[in-house]
């Protein structure tokens, strides 16, 4: 028991420096499209935002330590449940505190007014290279452009053109150009998401702050059995080096598994499936139900397997 | 075997194995409508060592796992044995990387650019070639000679081209052009008559006939003139019966007006005369050698040939060139004094201007593509512009340019076809000096450097980036790509260290229990592929560490914060490996 809880503990330490980096680095993302001075602010929201993210990532680790050190894998899975259950609900609760969200700024991006680019040096857009040697009262002086794009001759002059604050267009030779600062292209950690239609988990429990508590608990509790139910990957093989690192890639399935069953043709799938069968459940639940299931099948299967031969008694 | 040996052996494997895996997926997505096939061999090599540098954090950290999670012994033993091998390990690769990546990179853009310019005028020639524009097919088909002579597609449009040309030429011998009258010139014609008849006096009849001859064009009712050419002729042939002659004398009057050019001042017209006549087995004539060398040299002060721009322009070149030329070293001339002319469109001309503000005068330079060779630095499709206290003071385009001892030279000729000038266009200027080149005084290889600033960054080495960085606002480059650059660059080394170490820890806490089976090695590749997201991932967040670095802190001053954040990075890296002993149930192999 003292072991069990032991590595209950350490996975709730491993939980909260999880939840640090990760919402140091989303925190650092937002700040970036919005303004540095919001990191903190911006930090502390991702930490309440990306919970169901840090919990997934520490149920993962800590199937390593309970195939290590619990013997019985009934404790193991009971204590992986317990662990996501606590951590998740936790986290649910503390998104539905008004007061924490309403002192924290959500990241909202602003439509900043165009700035001309730095004077002196030259800035490309769409093919278009611009200079001006400096700006006076509103006006943009000895200003040349050239458009690479176009056919030769390209270049053109203006002693002094008017530099539009609204637009960020300059008039050079009878043609406007775009003068303005360009925007550095925005990170994005996972842009391959943008190929499916779905929501990752964390966006669709962060977009159910209004909704019953049961239904919130329910979507959650779902997504938790699912992943408790690739426990089977830490012993997958007979080296642990390889399991840990097909776990990694599991964890990555896992994530983006339930965002591409959440929307678009899956969910219509899941969605006409229920119906087949009887089912007139919301998508919420049905696709926890799914999620659940599918844990919960696995999880049998892996509590059914044979254990190994070198098992490890935990003392 | 030792632990610090398995290291080594499992980082050269699978090292090697990557490179191999990363040239055969070059191999696999090649494409000749992308990269030409003579330069196949070296865009593959180029992207495979690239692809392995891009991922080699990735690599080092599979092959620390590997070899020591495969290992026997006790975890903290592993892990010390390995830090001086992972060490210098990390540090050979990263130092390797450092220094292979930009001529890699220059590599990989000079193939790209080469095969990207070798299709598009192979594309031309054959179009202009169907349109009949065969002088334009010929030109396109030059381009893909320099980059790729031995091609087979060139060798076919090649003959194709020949006998087109050879056909051209039989129709347009059929109807024989008549020469249009030359002016009548009395005083011209006088002074031609007097040369003539010095000669004939001196027994030099070829001279007199064809100075006599001239005078006669010059002023046909010169019956003088008419008959001194007559009487010269028939002296010419008192002095034997020699068919010969007839040739002779075309020769002698065709080398006294590349003379009379050269005399003149038109060295690109000499050289166009007496490189026809060294063409037509005349090249051992003394005056021919003497003066086909002074006109060369002539040619070379004031203009430059066609085809030392040819090949660079078409294979190593920075694109879409774009430089301001520094204040500090435009001060030495530029085109002339002020002009007061009203600029064409799109060029506005107005009262206000840069000097008129106190600032220096202005001056541009901008151009399809730009490349550096032999010390010069050779443009194509080039526009100089120069604003000064009257506003626009020069703007003059020209296909061709050359930059090379402090001038700018604007007239190209063909060194095979002498007959073909590409001369600027002024549509400012000059006021003095000649219009055939500027006065700049730009280093070549700087102004290459700070173009390859701009567009290249990645092909410059570390140092150069830096101080490209340093000088880029000189040259009216924004200096940010260059920081975002280094940025990267300084992420390599951090990157390297931390995955090794956090591959040893991995590979230390994940060890077999018991001995280990050789056959689990085949998951290598298995594991290494499902690393991929995982290392994606990391690279993200590294890209992330210096986009903010950049956004906290000013140019440079941003890579001071980024190596902070990764140094934080790889310290905790270091502490968790520090702290990997064999504490009870921390490893699989108690």
């Amino acid at each position: 028991m003292r072991t069990w809880l032991g590595v209950l503990g350490r996975a709730c330490i491993e939980f909260l420096l999880i939840v640090i980096l990760l919402s140091a680095t989303a925190g650092a993302m937002l700040s970036l499209d919005t303004g540095i001075k919001n990191f903190p602010a911006y930090m502390a929201r991702a930490a309440i935002d990306l919970i169901p993210l840090a919990v997934s990532l520490t149920l993962f680790l800590a199937f390593f330590d309970f195939e290590l050190r619990i013997r019985s894998r009934i404790a193991g899975w009971l204590g992986l449940l317990i662990l996501g259950s606590l951590l998740m609900a936790g986290g649910i609760q503390l998104r539905r505190m008004d007061f924490i969200k309403e002192s924290l700024p959500a990241p909202v991006a602003t439509a900043e007014t165009p700035r001309p680019s730095p004077p002196g040096l030259s800035s490309t857009k769409a093919g278009i290279t611009l200079w001006y040697r400096a700006m006076e009262n509103g006006d943009v002086l000895d200003a040349v452009a050239v458009d690479f794009g176009s056919d030769y001759p390209r270049m053109a002059y203006s002693s002094r053109s008017f530099f539009d604050p609204a637009s960020g267009l300059v008039d050079i030779g009878g043609r406007t150009y775009d003068a303005a600062r360009p925007v550095p292209k925005p990170i994005r950690l996972v842009p391959e998401a943008s190929v499916f239609a779905g929501a990752w988990i964390w966006d669709r429990l962060a977009a159910m702050d209004r909704e019953p508590i049961l239904l919130v608990l329910a979507a959650a509790g779902g997504f938790i059995l699912l992943a408790l139910g690739f426990r089977f990957l830490c012993r997958i093989t007979s080296w642990p080096l390889a399991n840990a690192v097909l776990a990694a890639a599991g964890f990555v399935g896992i994530v983006v598994l339930d965002a591409a069953l959440s929307g678009g043709a899956a969910s219509k799938a899941i969605a006409g499936i229920a119906r087949e069968l009887g089912l007139s459940l919301q998508p919420v639940l049905l696709l926890a139900c799914l999620e659940g299931a599918v844990g919960l099948l696995l999880g049998l299967a892996d509590l059914a397997a044979a254990p190994r031969r070198e098992r490890i008694s935990d003392e | 075997m030792s632990s610090g040996r398995r290291i080594v052996a499992a980082t050269a494997l699978i090292d090697a194995l990557a490179i191999l895996a990363f040239f055969a997926f070059a191999a696999a997505s090649y494409s000749p409508a992308r990269v030409i096939p003579s330069l196949a061999m070296k865009w593959e090599w180029s992207e495979a060592f690239l692809g392995f540098f891009r991922w080699l954090a990735g690599l080092q950290f599979l092959a620390l796992a590997v070899s020591i999670g495969s290992n026997e012994g006790r975890t903290e033993d592993l892990v010390q044995g390995a830090i001086l091998p992972a060490i210098v390990l990390s540090a050979l690769l990263s130092a390797a990387a450092l220094v292979a990546v930009p001529p890699l990179e220059a590599s990989r853009s000079s193939a790209l650019a080469a095969s990207a310019s070798f299709n598009g005028s192979l594309d031309a020639a054959r179009r202009n070639l169907a349109s009949g524009d065969l002088e334009l097919s010929r030109a396109e088909l030059a381009v893909c000679q320099a980059v790729s002579g031995k091609d087979p597609r060139v060798k076919d449009l090649d003959s194709r081209l020949q006998a087109a040309e050879i056909k051209a030429k039989k129709e347009a011998l059929k109807p024989a052009e008549r020469e249009a009258p030359a002016p009548k010139d009395p005083v011209a014609a006088k002074d031609y008559y007097l040369k003539a008849l010095a000669f004939f006096d001196k027994g030099d009849f070829f001279a007199a006939n064809w100075y006599a001859s001239t005078a006669m064009k010059l002023d046909p009712s010169y019956t003088d003139a008419r008959r001194l050419a007559a009487k010269a002729w028939d002296r010419m042939q008192s002095k034997g019966p020699d068919p010969a002659d007839v040739e002779r004398a075309a020769f002698y009057s065709k080398k006294l007006e590349g003379y009379g050019l050269l005399r003149a001042g038109d060295p690109v017209g000499a050289y166009r005369v007496f490189k026809e006549l060294a063409n037509a087995k005349h090249g051992d004539d003394p005056d021919v050698r003497r003066y086909l060398a002074e006109a060369l040299a002539g040619t070379e002060k004031s203009a430059f040939f066609k085809d030392e721009a040819e090949k660079p322009l078409a294979s190593a070149y920075v694109s879409d060139a774009f430089i301001r030329v520094p204040e500090a070293r435009a001060a030495k001339g530029g085109s002339g004094a002020a002009s007061n002319d009203e600029a064409a469109s799109p060029i506005e001309a107005a009262p206000h201007s840069a000097v008129a503000s106190g600032a220096a005068p202005v001056r541009i330079l901008a151009a399809k593509r730009a490349s550096l060779s032999g010390g010069a630095l050779y443009f194509s499709e080039l526009e100089y512009l120069e604003a000064g206290s009257s506003g626009l003071r020069a703007l003059v385009r020209t296909p061709y340019a050359k930059l090379a001892g402090g001038k700018l030279f604007l007239v190209c000729v063909e060194r095979d076809r002498p007959s073909e000038v590409r001369k600027p266009t002024w549509a400012t200027g000059p006021v003095s000096g000649p219009a055939s080149l500027v006065e700049l005084s730009l280093e070549p290889e700087a102004a290459f450097k700070a173009l390859s600033s701009r567009s290249a960054p990645a092909s410059l080495s570390a140092i150069e980036a830096w101080k490209a960085a340093v000088e880029a606002p000189r040259y009216g480059i924004d200096p940010a790509p260059l920081v975002g650059d280094l940025l990267d660059r300084s992420s390599l080394p951090f990157g390297v260290f931390t995955a090794s170490a956090l591959g040893a820890l991995a590979g230390g806490r994940f060890r077999k229990k018991g001995p280990f089976s050789g056959g689990l090695y085949a998951l290598v590749p298995i594991m290494a592929a499902a690393l991929v997201p995982v290392f994606m991932l990391a690279s993200r967040v590294d890209e992330l560490i210096s986009a903010w670095s950049a956004a906290v802190a000013p140019a440079l001053a941003s890579l001071a914060v980024a190596a902070g954040i990764r140094t934080l990075v790889l310290f905790v890296a270091v502490m968790l490996v520090a702290g990997a002993r064999n504490e009870r149930g921390a490893t699989f192999d108690r």
